[in-house]
């Protein structure tokens, strides 16, 4: 595709049959996911630097992973053609990464985006899937969204300041919900402090 | 053993991801007797040679050494035989894995089907070095021999000539068969998944008809890890097959504006107006025009496709040189005014 009109995508779709055959297999609120990830990916296949990684040793084969809901894409860039070749979509039954839940004031994100950049290489390997409520979107039952990750979390990192010990969301909501989490289903409790006043162990 | 607490849906989920895993991991019959024989009879072989190796040199200090080169050597020549004729049936599979392995290769993706087994390999160093310490041993002894054989003083006698041959048929049969081991790990993989999938129907069944599920840890983690490797295997496999289209599909881009009004669909259209793309970059404009029944456009003009339930109707312009479709539109029936109005055209 080499000249394409200004107004168009700068990336065209292009299916495989087993692309087309993997996607009928998607759950429908991955359906819904995946056509928000290929409307970004259509527009620049480097959207997702942390989600996507390279399959091929030519890089043009890659692997973007959804956190939530799980979902996979292998899909194959041709820059000279600049075409985007969707080969495979799964979705992972079975959990295999560990759900970690980062817990923090949100007067603290700069915190918190350090924390996410310490722990990036983590999501690459696949060995964790951090979420926090940023990932919530607009419009969505943000509590209900909440809810879910709390029920979910294997691992829960609280990022402990004194806004974090003076909100009262965190300490009615969250705090309860993994303190049980980690008595009665083995959730991990990690904290870290910064800048405190007050230094108050979760555990 | 921690336990999970998990939804039942989950459950299911993870029984289906099993079940899927037995499907794709498990060998025919035939598969299954060519590869045991193979197995059988170079170990058989293998572990002879060794035998005789060692008791022919124990015997040979006492001077004899005639009856057990000849039980030794009845063992290897059945074995040989036996392990010729299974690696002849494993001929079929050993070739369609090579021409996988170079395919992958060849694209740069050597590591995929590596990374395949990654998970089944830890903790296996007892049986790797149960396979490989023969055939370390034996090559050893060649190195040895052969040298002694080209460069010693005296001429060696035709026993040890024909030793020597054997020896090294015994190493490259277990080269050989070293090239098929992933087959041993499929039916490791197949075993396990149906193993862990009653475990779980089991707990399924005992759980009835509660919304919550307690599992141990330890099966959901297996359970993960079969699943892991068998999206490696499906992805693999969608990558090879996906090789040949590239030349043949169509690109399909939307332009801005046709992106905009896609964004404004429900989920169901715009579902089906995935399917529609999918079709016309799969078999291309012309398998897809007479399908829709729409009498053929001049080239270079617009034509216009709708999805199965006709409720979005889309325009689009064919680039033959570049294999390439733009799809200029992109509109919600309206069923009072069912003609699309109002789209760009090429």
């Amino acid at each position: 595709m080499p000249e394409k009109a200004s107004e168009t995508e700068p990336y065209a779709i292009q299916y495989s049959e087993s692309g087309r055959a993997s996607r009928k297999e998607l759950p429908p609120d991955a359906v819904s996911a995946l056509f928000d990830v290929l409307d970004a990916l259509a527009a620049n296949p480097d959207a997702f630097p942390g989600r996507v990684r390279n399959i091929s040793r030519d890089g043009s084969i890659r692997l973007y992973s959804h956190p939530s809901p799980l979902l996979q894409v292998t899909f194959e860039v041709d820059t000279s053609r600049q075409v985007l070749y969707l080969q495979h979509f799964v979705c992972p039954k079975v959990q295999v990464t560990k759900p970690v839940f980062i817990s923090y004031s949100h007067k603290d994100e700069k915190w918190l985006e350090k924390l996410k950049q310490f722990l990036r290489p983590l999501e690459d390997q696949e060995l964790i899937r951090v979420w926090d409520d940023t990932e919530i979107r607009a419009g969505s039952d943000w509590l209900g969204d909440i809810s879910r990750a709390l029920e979910s979390a294997r691992v829960a990192v609280f990022l402990v300041t004194q806004n974090f010990l003076d909100s009262p969301f965190i300490r009615e909501q969250e705090l309860p919900q993994l303190i049980d989490a980690a008595n009665n289903r083995g959730c991990v409790l990690v904290d870290i402090y910064r800048k405190m006043k007050a230094a108050v162990s979760v555990e | 053993m921690a336990n999970r607490t998990i939804d039942s849906k989950d459950l299911e989920g993870g029984i289906e991801a099993l079940s899927s895993a037995v499907r794709a991991f498990r060998l025919t019959p035939f598969e299954r007797g060519a590869y045991h024989a193979l197995m059988v009879s170079v170990y058989v072989t293998t572990w002879a040679a060794m035998a005789l190796l060692v008791l022919g040199a124990l015997a040979g200090s006492e001077g004899n050494s005639e009856e057990v080169a000849l039980i030794g050597g009845n063992v290897i020549v059945g074995g040989g035989c036996l392990a010729t004729v299974a690696l002849v049936l494993n001929i079929p599979l050993a070739s369609k894995l090579y021409r996988e392995r170079g395919r992958l290769k060849e694209r740069g993706l050597a590591s995929l089907s590596k990374s395949l087994w990654k998970e089944r390999r830890r903790g296996r160093w007892i049986s790797v070095t149960f396979h490989w310490a023969p055939a370390i041993a034996l090559i050893i002894v060649l190195l040895v021999v052969i040298p002694l054989m080209i460069w010693g003083e005296e001429t060696p006698g035709e026993e040890i000539i024909i030793g020597v041959l054997v020896l090294m048929f015994v190493v490259v049969l277990l080269v050989l068969s070293g090239y098929l081991r992933n087959q041993r790990q499929r039916m490791e993989i197949a075993a396990s998944a149906e193993e862990l999938k009653k475990a779980l129907e089991g707990l399924r069944q005992r759980a009835g008809k509660s919304e919550k599920v307690s599992v141990p840890s330890e099966l959901l983690e297996q359970a993960a890890r079969i699943e892991t490797a068998q999206i490696a295997k499906e992805r693999k496999d969608a990558i090879l097959q996906s090789v040949p289209v590239g030349p043949s599909g169509y690109g399909v881009a939307f332009d801005r504006a046709a992106a905009e009004q896609r964004r404004m669909l429900d989920g169901s259209d715009r579902v089906e107006l995935e399917d529609q793309v999918a079709q016309l970059s799969i078999e291309g404009p012309d398998k897809f025009k007479s399908q829709a029944g729409e009498v053929t456009p001049p080239e270079g003009a617009s034509r216009r496709g709708e999805t199965k339930s006709k409720r979005v109707e889309f325009e689009y312009v064919i680039d033959r040189a570049s294999r390439g479709i733009r799809i200029i539109a992109v509109r919600r029936q309206d069923l009072s005014h069912s003609s699309l109005k109002g789209a760009g055209h090429a």
